[in-house]
């Protein structure tokens, strides 16, 4: 896990200043060094307790089709064993966190909640971690994506769109974890709080409301 | 080979607002199974190291 998301971050730092900022690139690189360092035990007690399974390792919404005949789960990860064998907790929170950019955040809560009985009580503490990783993951592909040779301009700047959404979220898990929350900036005319407030939601990819008065 | 139908993939079924709370818990129950149906261990647990 930590050479993936080491590989990871080196990656997307070639994208600073196209698809993520040197900020947000930086809250996500020290919250995963932060995690590691405080959460090494509990790391340990999943792999013990046997959360580690021959899992999925690409479960997204576009991997799952729901027909007459029954649920179909396809395309799972098969080029490197590594990416397959990991924590069901980070299996769950590929789908949790692709329902949250979907802006399913209520199901995506349900459905962590249904998946309790597979998961394990430990589970809460690494769920926003692995959803962090998932969206960066994402993230890194989209600036990947956009780079690639011959790839049209539309696709391109959807591309770079997509990668920066998901960059957003990877941030919005690193510093806040799944729970909704409310960031409200105010002061006095002329200090900056509506610049700070628009400069968030930018970081954030969340929407931003504005009351005066 | 069979081809699945598109408009059932979960993307377009939620999309389309098709998509209900029971779907997901047979989803969850599904995937449940598939994971509670594994004996750890071995390669699998070693691969999965947070240090590797």
């Amino acid at each position: 896990m930590r050479s993936i998301i080491d590989d990871n971050e080196r990656t997307v730092k070639n994208f600073i200043g196209k698809t993520i900022s040197w900020t947000s690139w930086e809250a996500i690189y020290f919250s995963n060094e932060r995690f590691f360092a405080e959460k090494a035990a509990l790391f340990a007690s999943r792999k013990d307790e046997g959360f580690i399974k021959d899992c999925h390792g690409d479960l997204h919404l576009e991997h799952i089709n729901i027909g007459p005949d029954g649920i179909c789960i396809y395309d799972c990860i098969e080029f490197n064993d590594r990416f397959r064998h990991i924590d069901v907790a980070s299996d769950v929170a590929f789908l949790a966190m692709d329902l949250d950019f979907n802006g399913y955040f209520g199901l995506g809560r349900e459905f962590v909640a249904d998946m309790a009985g597979a998961l394990g009580e430990s589970s809460a503490g690494v769920l926003d971690f692995y959803k962090c990783y998932r969206a960066y993951v994402r993230g890194k592909v989209g600036g990947l994506t956009s780079v690639g040779e011959g790839v049209p301009e539309d696709e391109r700047k959807e591309a770079i769109e997509t990668a920066r959404r998901y960059f957003g979220l990877a941030l919005r898990y690193a510093l806040f974890g799944s729970s909704p929350i409310v960031i409200v900036t105010f002061g006095v005319i002329g200090s900056g709080e509506i610049d700070l407030a628009e400069m968030l939601a930018r970081e954030l990819c969340a929407p931003s409301y504005r009351q005066t008065g | 080979m069979r081809k699945l139908p598109e408009d059932r993939f979960l993307k377009n079924l939620l999309h389309g607002g098709k998509c209900s709370g029971e779907d997901f818990k047979r989803l969850a129950k599904k995937l449940t199974d598939f994971y509670s149906g594994q004996t750890p261990g071995g390669e699998v647990t070693s691969n999965g190291s947070p240090r590797r």
